[in-house]
């Protein structure tokens, strides 16, 4: 009898899933349920929502049938998609329904990394993660604590912590991915908002991007677009990528880009094939540059790059005779060498010799609403999004463990925003310049994006807290103190998303769905309840998200509705606006640099550098016997985030070595093969590909396999985990280095 | 007049990205690791530094005299009233004669209905609606046009019209309505 | 069996088979008696159950020791055994699918609905086994027979081997005494 009331009370009690409704019961028991199913009316609706199965956001019109995400299209309101979404997109319910999500909060009960946890309330988990970061706080100081995410709408809250306990420690990915670009446009326009219109380009030199395998799915579709109405593409990569196949492929040298680059520049000048007038209207410094490229010659680039000098000259003359509808890539993931980031100044600087700057076909400075604001003409289409107003965060007493800011450091460029993340795990485990002893992590899995995973497996040993919030034990999850469920974002509203162009367009990511399992939350609400736990209220002034975007709209005028209808909002009657398309002469008074101007010779560059203008820096090449590990993306995987979505996973779960066939041929390596991948440190075993698209001093790999989190069953152990043969290596700016491993190869 | 529906497929355009696989795997309910439609390589061939690659998009070609539906012996795979090649699932008894018969190995046994089962241009849940395919509307490169080709205003009649198209395995005089655009791939 | 034995059996597996709690670790003993009493097993599976009590004494040593062996069992990453009957009856193998959705409409036929605070998916083992429990306590036998039939012992003979095969301890002994009841008899 004792039993029975037990149990009874425990599971009828406030402890069961069950609640008798009342009118029911008896008087349908009788109903034959599957009868009931198929009478019931099919509820169907069309959420437009914003995707984030990478970093993109791109609009998305979700279809939703009795409360359940049947179908994912790309958002038809939106001309840049037109019901286009990616592979990765369209598998959004994959993810959603993944019976391996992470569900409850977890705190650690068995020793770091042995993945034994406790499932916890969030009450319990704030408390812990609150405890836990004053004793810190106290401890060492405020700056202790280092935040790193990848990137998103989730930092205003999410860096709200930081900034509140004064840490100036706050990191993005961006180092490990674009920083040198933006540091490159930072430095070269006074700011890194500058797009390209790829859609109406004539002539396409790209130098380390993919496209069609690193989907952006407008930039993607605006390329392809421009293909067939008969562009022509020349591509510069050491592999032969699915871009390449789409165009000219020029195997370029590992490390050598910029020498191309400069030889360009060489044959514009040494022909007058340059645009003059533009150089000498908008720009400074032109003379420092072309007395920098005077002797790089497109003999020398030749045999810097293995690209013959035919071939440069012709380029180049393509180039100039398209411009200024031509254009050069200025490249996404820019981590080849230390100083990269010259390398994409000089890109944009032979860009500016195209004049191809507030042209269609060429780059153009976002127009967003501030921007349009300056200009009288367009002033009324600019609808400012109002600001959210937190008081004043505490101003930390020590500055950044990486040296970001410091003048007269090449570290003054690096944004403040982004910071060197691969700086972390060196500073946990030298303590230097002072110690970091908690790290929040956000949706970002630094085991294996920050180089090393070995080092920054030992790093997270020695910490007092790591906490991860994520939707996957990820491989920085399963080796964390506490895990927090963060739901899809097909289960989360967020704030507005500005994703201007050539008109301002304004985005709105809308929940779609009920959250899946009922204790995963959005990242909103996690950093406020933390907040609030730590006395950190203050900082979080909005009621929740919704209040949220209505401070944000208020001053537009915009309504709500037009999100709930359409998705997006732009403003009626705009035309793509290109300052200079009427006139080649207009002014660009939205320059945001100090001198008004373009600047080719940048002062900061040389304050921070000693090189104002790009100089040419022979990188090492691989000896006899070993290959330059490159990298890339697949149009199937987003970085290390999508490996373990079960249709994903199922269209490529695995990656392999790709040796070119004679470079295998001596040594005896056959496609299949499994081999043995050593960068000296560190070993990984991989199988191979043997192709006849790649350099023979080259071996290429698809990032983010190899998982090592046990919990991610699909991924854990599959593939090549590329980032434990690169090194922790950190450029000039603070850029993480990820194309100068040397591996040697052999059967296993 | 009756409606011919066709697909063009332009290989140059196509990324081999697979947002058609996936697409057509939610619209369609395609069980784990079944497919109607993928998109594998062809290549890379040649010799470094002159290499190609093409992706080529594999499904139902949709044919007019088509081999799966002489072969059902229980009518199961028929025509219907647009022409289309379907499956009668009700019908069906699982005897995988279509498989065997079908020269482009379009068909499979559904894991959760046990009966054959292959692309159907999304007849029911989009086609009956106005919309196109859903490989059609998702795909990233445009290389996807769809259409009715006995409507020499549609976009796949006019293509066909001034570009040399082919249908795969012609040889079997299977009369497919899916064509392909070989152009600058090969 | 008795009325009240059935509840109590279906409550005391419905007890285990949900999240670790600290009232049932607390009184783990007592529903290893009532397994004991009730179910004919072999004595190692209980022997086995008890020597766990033993190594892990009532408290928070016991509920950590539960929780490491249902987290990687039935709830994030490596899901040995997925608890939800949509990832085995649906074979796409994720959750919310149809057989969660008709399992609802049946807990809705009986008058009964998940509780909005709580809120479980309605094709957990554990909450299938509590709805069975509280039409075992109002004897409403003919839909005890109905949903056992057609959603619970079909999830069972799924689910059941996994939970075995994982050797973990309390769960592959209740998987084994939960199979030689509700699918050895009969």
């Amino acid at each position: 009898m004792q039993r029975r009331q037990f149990l009874k009370g425990a599971l009828y009690g406030t402890g069961g899933t069950l609640v008798a409704l009342s009118g029911l019961g008896a008087a349908t028991a009788a109903l034959n349920p599957r009868r009931a199913a198929a009478a019931a009316p099919v509820s169907r609706k069309t959420v437009y929502s914003s995707c984030e199965m990478c970093r993109n956001q791109c609009p998305i019109a979700v279809k939703v049938e009795n409360g359940k995400v049947v179908k994912i299209d790309g958002n038809p309101n939106d001309s840049a998609f037109g019901g286009v979404i990616c592979a990765r997109g369209n598998s959004g319910p994959s993810l959603l329904y993944d019976p391996e999500r992470i569900k409850k909060p977890m705190i650690r009960t068995g020793e770091r990394g042995s993945g034994k946890f406790k499932e916890v309330s969030w009450d319990e988990a704030y408390t812990y993660i609150a405890q836990k970061l004053k004793a810190v706080q106290e401890q060492y100081g405020g700056e202790a604590v280092a935040q790193t995410s990848h990137i998103g709408p989730y930092d205003v809250f999410f860096q709200t912590i930081g900034k509140a306990i004064g840490s100036p420690n706050l990191f993005s990915h961006e180092a490990t991915c674009p920083m040198a670009r933006i540091i490159g446009l930072n430095t070269t326009f006074g700011t890194a908002a500058i797009n390209a219109d790829y859609a109406n380009t004539k002539y396409l030199l790209v130098v380390g991007r993919n496209f069609f395998e690193g989907i952006h799915v407008a930039q993607t579709r605006a390329v392809a677009k421009a293909l067939s109405q008969g562009t022509k593409m020349v591509v510069l990569d050491p592999r032969f990528s699915v871009l390449a196949a789409k165009g000219e492929w020029l195997p370029v040298k590992g490390a050598t880009d910029l020498a191309f680059i400069m030889a360009l520049a060489n044959v514009l000048i040494d022909e007058k094939l340059y645009d003059e007038e533009f150089i000498k209207q908008y720009t400074v410094g032109f003379d420092k540059w072309a007395a920098q490229v005077q002797d790089k010659t497109p003999a020398w680039a030749a045999e810097e790059t293995g690209i013959s000098q035919d071939t440069i000259i012709r380029v180049a003359r393509e180039l100039a005779q398209a411009k200024p509808h031509s254009l050069i890539e200025y490249g996404w993931r820019t981590t080849f060498t230390a100083d990269d980031f010259q390398l994409r100044r000089a890109i944009m600087i032979v860009n500016m010799m195209l004049g191809n700057f507030e042209v269609p076909g060429g780059y153009y400075q976002v127009k967003d609403a501030g921007t349009l604001k300056k200009v009288p003409a367009m002033a009324a289409y600019a609808k400012k999004l109002g600001p959210v107003k937190v008081p004043p965060f505490p101003k930390p007493k020590k500055g950044r463990i990486d040296g970001t800011g410091e003048k007269g450091t090449p570290r003054q460029l690096t944004p403040i925003a982004d910071g060197a993340v691969g700086q972390i795990t060196e500073t946990i485990l030298t303590g230097k310049p002072y110690p970091i002893k908690a790290w929040l992590v956000h949706r970002f899995n630094p085991v294996m994006s920050i180089g090393d995973t070995e080092k920054t497996l030992a790093a997270i040993k020695k910490l007092d807290l790591l906490v991860t919030c994520d939707v996957y034990m990820s491989d920085t999850a399963y080796n964390s103190d506490v895990v927090l469920p963060e739901c899809t974002y097909l289960e989360r509203t967020e704030q507005v998303f500005d994703m201007s162009g050539l008109t301002p367009k304004y985005v709105l990511r809308q929940q779609a769905v009920d959250p899946v399992y009922a204790d995963t939350k959005p990242a909103w609400q996690i950093y406020k309840e933390l907040g609030e736990k730590m006395g950190y209220g203050q900082y979080f002034p909005y009621k929740d998200i919704d209040d949220y975007v209505e401070r944000q709209l208020a001053p537009t005028g915009i309504s709500r509705k037009v999100f709930a209808e359409k998705g997006l909002w732009t403003p009626a009657g705009m035309k793509p606006f290109y300052v200079r398309s009427g006139d080649a002469k207009a002014p660009l008074t939205l320059l945001a640099t100090k001198s008004k101007k373009i600047e080719i010779f940048s002062d900061a560059v040389q304050e921070a550098t000693g090189a104002g203008v790009p100089v040419y820096v022979p990188y090492p090449q691989p000896g006899e016997g070993e290959f330059r590990l490159i990298e890339g993306k697949v149009a199937v995987h987003t970085n290390v985030g999508t490996h373990n979505v079960p249709v994903l996973h199922e269209l490529m779960s695995e990656n392999t070595l790709w040796i070119n066939a004679q470079s295998a041929a001596k040594l005896g390596i056959k496609t299949g093969d499994t081999l043995i991948i050593s960068a000296g440190k560190y070993e990984h075993k991989g199988t191979a590909n043997v192709t006849e698209g790649i350099r023979p001093d080259t071996v290429f790999c698809y990032h983010g396999f190899g998982q090592i989190s046990p919990q991610l069953t699909r991924a854990f152990g599959k593939g090549i985990n590329d980032n434990k043969l690169i090194p922790d290596q950190l450029g000039s700016v603070g850029n993480s280095i990820t194309s100068m491993t040397f591996v040697k190869v052999r059967k296993a | 007049m009756a409606k011919h529906y066709a697909m063009v497929i332009q290989l140059k355009k196509c990324l081999g990205c697979q947002a058609c696989t996936v697409a057509c795997k939610f619209e369609n309910k395609v069980p784990d690791g079944q497919y109607r439609t993928k998109s594998p390589a062809i290549g890379p061939s040649g010799t470094y530094p002159n290499v190609k690659v093409f992706f080529e998009k594999q499904a139902c070609q949709m044919c007019q005299d088509a081999p799966c539906v002489k072969v059902c012996p229980t009518t199961a795979s028929h025509y219907n009233k647009d022409g289309l090649v379907l499956i009668d699932s009700h019908k069906c008894v699982g005897c995988k004669y279509c498989m065997t018969a079908c020269p482009y190995d379009a068909r499979f046994i559904n894991k959760n209905t046990g009966t054959a089962d292959k692309c159907t241009f999304c007849y029911d849940t989009r086609l009956t609606k106005g919309e196109k395919p859903a490989c059609v509307t998702t795909c990233v490169g445009g290389a996807l046009l769809f259409g009715d080709a006995n409507d020499p205003q549609s976009e796949v009649a006019r293509y066909m019209a001034t570009h040399r198209t082919e249908v795969r395995k012609a040889q079997f005089g299977t009369r497919p309505s899916v064509h392909y655009d070989y152009e600058g791939v090969k | 069996m008795e009325q009240e034995t059935a509840e109590e059996l279906y409550l005391s597996f419905a007890g285990i088979f949900q999240r670790p709690r600290p009232d049932i670790a607390r009184h783990l003993e007592e529903l290893i008696d009532l397994w004991a009493q009730e179910i004919s097993s072999s004595e190692k599976v209980f022997s086995e159950l008890r020597e766990f009590c033993r190594a892990f004494p009532a408290g928070e040593v016991r509920e950590n020791a539960l929780w490491k062996e249902y987290i990687p069992l039935f709830e994030t990453g490596r899901v040995e055994a997925p608890p939800y009957a949509s990832v085995y009856l649906d074979r796409d193998g994720l959750v919310l699918g149809c057989e969660a959705e008709e399992v609802r409409k049946f807990y809705l036929s009986l008058g009964y609905g998940l509780r909005s605070d709580q809120r479980e998916l309605p094709d957990h083992l554990g909450v299938e086994l509590e709805f069975l429990a509280r039409l075992a306590g109002r004897g409403s036998w003919d839909a005890v027979g109905s949903f056992r039939k057609s959603h619970l012992r079909p999830f069972l003979r799924a689910i059941l081997p996994k939970i075995r095969a994982s050797e973990r301890p309390v769960y592959s002994q209740a998987a084994e005494l939960l199979a030689s009841w509700q699918l050895g008899q009969c």
